[in-house]
């Protein structure tokens, strides 16, 4: 099941210059593992609360949630509202 | 307006019935913060840092523990160690440890039998301290020579290079923004600031606690999200969350501003030292104004470029603000709306978190989206007039749309920016002629509104009527938009449904009422929950008439057959099936608990008119519109309320609101005298059109209406102003010394 992970581009210093990834996952559980597996150096960022956007849908993280094959998944810092 | 191809007819939606709370409020029935009492209860009070950057050398509180009715003393050493990362920044802007960061910086608190002892015992603790550099303006605070504000704060996104002051680094775009300024027929760019702005709250902060030796406690507290303090106070003070009982009063006012804690866990601290006794602590206006959070100051460079015909081809932005001493400023989401209203070929985006000696930012109405607008469509209204295009038009030609991806990347689904233009330009307001020193000014404003963790309950009364069970506590009509929806749902009279916000140990988590999800998550949710209990009306009166549950359908308060082939049955009421609950199986309640998705972006268009005085520089609003899609306004009233609020609060922000700080770092305008928010007087009506494309992905349409609308004002007024003197402020507040200046000399403000 291979989704596309868009990364801001501040985050490619540790991505190997990448701020778009081709990763094999079925869930969100399985794809910040994966990240985390494979770029050490996003843990700060991961850990420090992300949103997401999954096709367009703006979310909290939900670990258990499937993924279409193909997504487009934006990660961003967690939002804040007033 | 609705432009709907889901358009359907509903009874209850879109009615404008009295709100439940309202009553109470105007009579002074209501219970906010303050107002709560319990027997044997202190008083509690907070001595604060006189310096904006200090070491703390030594706290002498031998005097104050020493006078009569003073029961107990709480400082830093009250508090556990070994907290860290986030944590550990809540727990240093609540109490100071080593080092006060700011002019008003909490140091010790003390709890006695009334305020005026508590007060006096203040005044008598003695603290040493050593005054160390500070820094204020978010220019200065990034130069490498700044006074460092903390330490080794930068984070893992911070750059090799850069001010010790930087917190965080964002950069993000998409195409290629050198060949789109290569395409323009006009690039222009500037540099814009504006200053930090308090939430201006009506009710200031106000709490009672108490707390066991055991860990167990209660708290009466003024919030947007008491699940947010209970998680908070339970984590800087060691305690098991689920052992602390978090009730919200009223609230006065919040505007992201209560989201977070400041007295609330100095009230639980000084209840367990003085042995279980219950503190109440009610902060001043000073207080407020020099301890809780403001927004970020912003100083922000934008370049656009453009083809003569009006298409835009590239922009780039770099936004700096400053957060306070513990960062924390919303410069990523003013990125990700700087550009968000247009469709590009090429953006890019660079921000900085920067540390000052300041109170620690606290979220403010879509935070960050207002400093944006600001930079950004103050430049558009330069290009259009520079071009002579009509800049509803050039919004027009560039407006996002559904399918579109937005300037931040995820692809937008329906929207309705181009429908909210378009309400502007047919009002009759865009076409009001002017006279001298006048002028109209045009701006844009999106937000992309909130989700988030959501939990309800539902419940049938015997009689029929419905109680509903929310964890978002109600700031601008939240009980009447959800009872609404309710009431839609079963198909029972408004009047019937009874909407509670509960304590935190009657449901499960729910972030606060932010994000302008009160009205969207929680009425998603009370849907859902509702439904289930309907499934269970429909399934009990199926047994009642021996046929399957599928054949019985919910129609307007009533369960029916489902057809002729499911029997000849006459319907049955839910009062009726409410009265037999005891006979038919017990209790009938439904429960939702979620992450709520089906999030509806906002956008909002604004057209102020003013008139400026060329001899004093004073602004006058002449008149001034909002447009905005709601999605489905549920109860019209309370979405106009949210445009008329955010739209003042802009343009407050826009005209006079600014912190003013003396060379020692210290707040000259802790007042609301000095600090001047407008009032009733200071404005015309603010005239307002409801665009309703309703979003897909909720049950009745709902966007969320809250936020959007105080990023317009603020480049609204700027552009307004710049038609009517010829003379562009790229600096906010445009105060009436400030616009007289550039009247006389040409100076932008900067």
């Amino acid at each position: 099941m291979a989704v596309k992970v868009y990364l801001w581009s501040s985050l490619k210093k540790f991505t190997n210059d990448q701020d778009i990834l081709t990763l094999e996952a079925k869930s969100i559980g399985e794809l910040l593992g994966v990240l985390e597996r494979d770029f050490p150096g996003l843990k700060p960022f991961l850990d420090g609360g992300i949103s997401f956007a999954i096709n367009g849908e703006l979310s909290n993280p939900n670990s258990n949630e499937l993924l279409p094959d193909g997504a487009e998944i934006y990660l961003m810092q967690k939002l804040k509202g007033g | 307006m609705a432009k709907d191809e889901l358009a359907k007819e509903f009874k209850y939606i879109g009615t404008r019935p009295d709100r439940p709370d309202g009553f109470d409020k105007v009579t002074g029935k209501a219970k906010y913060g303050a107002d709560v009492a319990a027997v044997g209860m202190l008083h509690g009070a907070v001595l604060r840092s006189p310096y904006a950057h200090a070491r703390i050398k030594s706290i002498n509180f031998e005097k104050a523990a020493k006078l009569d009715g003073v029961k107990a003393i709480v400082t830093r050493d009250d508090f556990p160690v070994g907290i860290d990362g986030d944590t550990l920044k809540l727990l240093e802007n609540t109490i100071a440890g080593e080092f006060a960061y700011y002019d008003g910086h909490a140091i010790a608190a003390v709890a006695a039998t009334s305020v005026h002892i508590a007060k006096e015992a203040i005044n008598e603790i003695e603290v040493e301290y050593e005054v160390l550099p500070h820094v204020i303006d978010v220019d200065e605070a990034i130069k490498p020579e700044a006074p460092v504000v903390r330490e080794n704060a930068g984070d893992f996104s911070v750059p090799e290079g850069c001010s010790p002051n930087v917190a965080s680094y964002i950069e993000f775009g998409i195409g290629d923004i050198n060949s789109g300024f290569d395409k323009a027929d006009l690039v222009k760019s500037g540099r814009f600031k504006t200053e930090a702005a308090h939430q201006g709250y009506i009710e200031p902060h106000a709490c009672m606690a108490q707390l066991d030796h055991d860990g167990q406690g209660e708290m009466w507290v003024c919030t947007q999200g008491h699940w947010y303090i209970r998680q908070m106070c339970a984590s800087v003070l060691g305690l098991e969350a689920s052992k602390l009982c978090v009730t919200p009063s009223e609230i006065g006012g919040g505007f992201g501003g209560k989201t977070t804690i400041f007295i609330e866990p100095l009230a639980l601290a000084l209840s367990k030292k003085s042995g279980g006794r219950p503190v109440k602590i009610v902060m001043s206006r000073a207080e407020v104004l020099r301890a809780t959070g403001p927004t970020a100051s912003a100083s922000m460079d934008v370049k656009i470029g453009i083809t003569k015909d009006g298409y835009l081809t590239s922009g780039l932005v770099e936004f700096r603000m400053q957060g306070g001493a513990f960062g924390g400023s919303p410069v990523s989401e003013a990125l990700q709306c700087a550009f968000a209203s247009y469709n590009m070929p090429a953006v890019h985006h660079i921000g900085y978190d920067i540390l000052a000696n300041r109170p620690r930012a606290a979220a403010y109405r879509a935070p960050g989206s207002p400093m944006a607008a600001f930079a950004v469509e103050s430049l558009i209204d330069e290009i259009c007039t520079d071009l002579n295009l009509d800049p509803i038009d050039v919004r027009l030609k560039n407006a996002v749309k559904e399918g579109d991806k937005s300037s931040y990347g995820p692809k937008f689904k329906k929207i309705g920016l181009i429908e909210t233009l378009e309400a502007t330009k047919d009002h009759p307001n865009y076409s009001i002629s002017l006279g001298d020193n006048q002028g109209r000014g045009v701006a844009a404003g999106y937000w992309m509104n909130h989700g988030g963790e959501t939990s309800v309950s539902v419940s049938l009364a015997e009689d029929g009527s419905v109680n509903v069970t929310v964890g978002t506590p109600d700031i601008g009509g939240s009980r009447a938009s959800i009872a609404l929806m309710t009431a839609e749902t079963y198909g029972i009279p408004y009047n019937s449904v009874r909407v509670n916000i509960a304590e935190t140990g009657a449901l499960g988590f729910n972030e606060p009422t932010h994000g302008s999800r009160a009205t969207l998550a929680s009425g998603k949710a009370v849907y859902e929950a509702a439904n289930q209990t309907i499934s269970e009306m429909c399934k009990r009166v199926a047994k009642k008439w021996q046929i399957d549950p599928d054949a019985v359908l919910w129609d307007n308060g009533y369960a029916k057959p489902a057809g002729p082939n499911a029997g000849d049955f006459s319907p049955i009421s839910i009062k009726q099936i409410a009265s037999e609950m005891d006979q038919t199986g017990g209790p009938i309640a439904g429960h939702h608990e979620a992450s709520i998705r089906g999030v509806g972006h906002s956008f909002g268009v604004h057209i102020a008119d003013v008139e400026v005085d060329p001899e004093t520089g004073r602004i006058t609003v002449l008149r001034y519109l909002v447009a905005q899609d709601a999605g489905r306004a549920i109860h019209p009233s309370y979405v106009e309320g949210q445009f008329q609020g955010g739209a003042v609060q802009g343009i407050g922000w826009a005209l006079n609101e600014e912190y003013v700080y003396g060379t020692d770092g210290c707040l000259q305008n802790a007042a609301f005298l000095d600090y001047r928010i407008p009032v009733a007087s200071d404005l015309p009506n603010i005239d307002t059109v409801i665009v309703e494309v309703p979003n897909p992905d909720h049950p009745f349409g709902v966007r969320g209406v809250g936020e959007t609308g105080i990023a317009p004002p603020l480049p609204a007024l700027a552009n307004a102003v710049a038609a009517a003197t010829n003379v562009r402020l790229r600096s906010l507040p445009m105060s009436p010394a400030k616009v007289l200046k550039a009247i006389k000399t040409g100076s932008d403000g900067c």
